[in-house]
């Protein structure tokens, strides 16, 4: 058995992914990977709003026609409606009147996930991606030990969560300002220090975790209304509650 | 014992685990490139950092860190990076 290692500059963060392997299946799987980093930036490259004349951005200034676009920003708009109705209106791409409309709050974690079944798909044993702190992770024997940061400190881990086949994704204000919004007033999200969901899929954990930043604290009661998602907030005094989860401290 | 070498924006980067006693005791940095800005970053402020999480994450016996997304800028004194540059002992 061997660990490959890599990490990739994309989506603005790093992502860096780890698999067990067999010995003979090495090469195989150091393909897969080759083939998880193209696929993270045809997403960035289709998706960014930080370059002009994306894909993206040309479809929000109206210049390619929705039956025109790729699969991929049909399958994005699509999901994008139902989060919002999932997360009762709390998940918004345009929450931020300031940028054009930004779906890379779900958008990072699907890519992140599909870049982890890629590896498995590959026959890895053991797969562990993680995108700039969102975690896809799947296992055939045994646990990911998952740490969450703690968010008043960078450099410690307020809780571990044990992940085998599973995503876990946080949201909070501490790592690139403000930049959580509450669609209910406007400003930015207020309340919570950090949300940290778990659950099958990473693109919806990603998407529920700053639904539920931006909601603060009333974002209790509709975390507990979920099925087959976790959460583990901490909020602005450094109280943490786990709902639905299962943590270590 | 040496740790794998793992491929970064900042160039290869590979530490040595001490372990003493069944518990890691030290790590250091056995190669990093050293020319460019890139790497007076990481070899200046990143790996005094990774030195002490790398430790401490061990005793924790974490795989990986979920938290709020940092930039690539960032990810050289992430924790995460720690784990990518460190993490992986085998005893």
């Amino acid at each position: 058995m061997r660990e490959v290692r890599r990490a990739e500059d994309v989506m603005g963060t790093t992502v860096s992914m780890l698999a067990h392997v067999e010995t003979s299946d090495a090469e195989r799987i150091e393909g897969s990977m080759d083939d998880a980093i193209a696929w993270l930036h045809e997403v960035d490259d289709r998706f960014t709003t930080y370059r002009p004349g994306s894909e993206w951005l040309r479809y929000c200034a109206g210049q390619v026609a929705a039956a025109d676009v790729h699969p991929d920003v049909r399958h994005v708009l699509a999901r994008v409606v139902e989060l919002g109705s999932e997360t009762r209106g709390a998940f918004r791409i345009d929450a931020d009147p300031s940028r054009p409309p930004d779906p890379a709050a779900f958008v990072k974690g699907w890519a992140v996930q599909r870049a982890a079944d890629i590896l498995v798909g590959a026959g890895a044993s053991a797969v562990c991606v993680n995108g700039g702190g969102d975690v896809a992770a799947w296992r055939l024997h045994g646990a990911w030990r998952v740490g969450i940061q703690d968010p008043f400190d960078r450099s410690a881990v307020r809780a571990v969560v044990d992940v085998d086949c599973g995503a876990v994704a946080t949201s909070g204000a501490y790592e690139r300002g403000g930049h959580v919004f509450d669609p209910r007033t406007g400003g930015p999200a207020e309340g919570l220090a950090s949300v940290t969901v778990v659950g099958p899929d990473l693109g919806t954990a990603d998407a529920y975790a700053t639904a539920a930043f931006a909601l603060g604290p009333d974002a209790r009661a509709w975390l507990r209304t979920l099925d087959g998602y976790g959460a583990y907030i901490v909020d602005e005094q450094g109280s943490a509650e786990a709902i639905g989860l299962a943590v270590a401290c | 014992m040496d740790g794998p070498v793992v491929d970064t924006r900042y160039g290869p980067v590979q530490v040595e685990v001490v372990v003493a006693g069944g518990r890691i005791s030290d790590v250091k940095a056995l190669e990093y490139p050293n020319e460019a800005r890139r790497s007076q970053l990481i070899s200046e402020q990143a790996l005094p950092l990774l030195h002490d999480e790398v430790v401490q994450l061990q005793s924790a016996n974490i795989d990986t860190i979920s938290g709020a997304t940092y930039t690539s800028d960032a990810y050289a004194q992430s924790l995460q990076s720690a784990l990518d540059s460190g993490g992986v002992v085998s005893q």
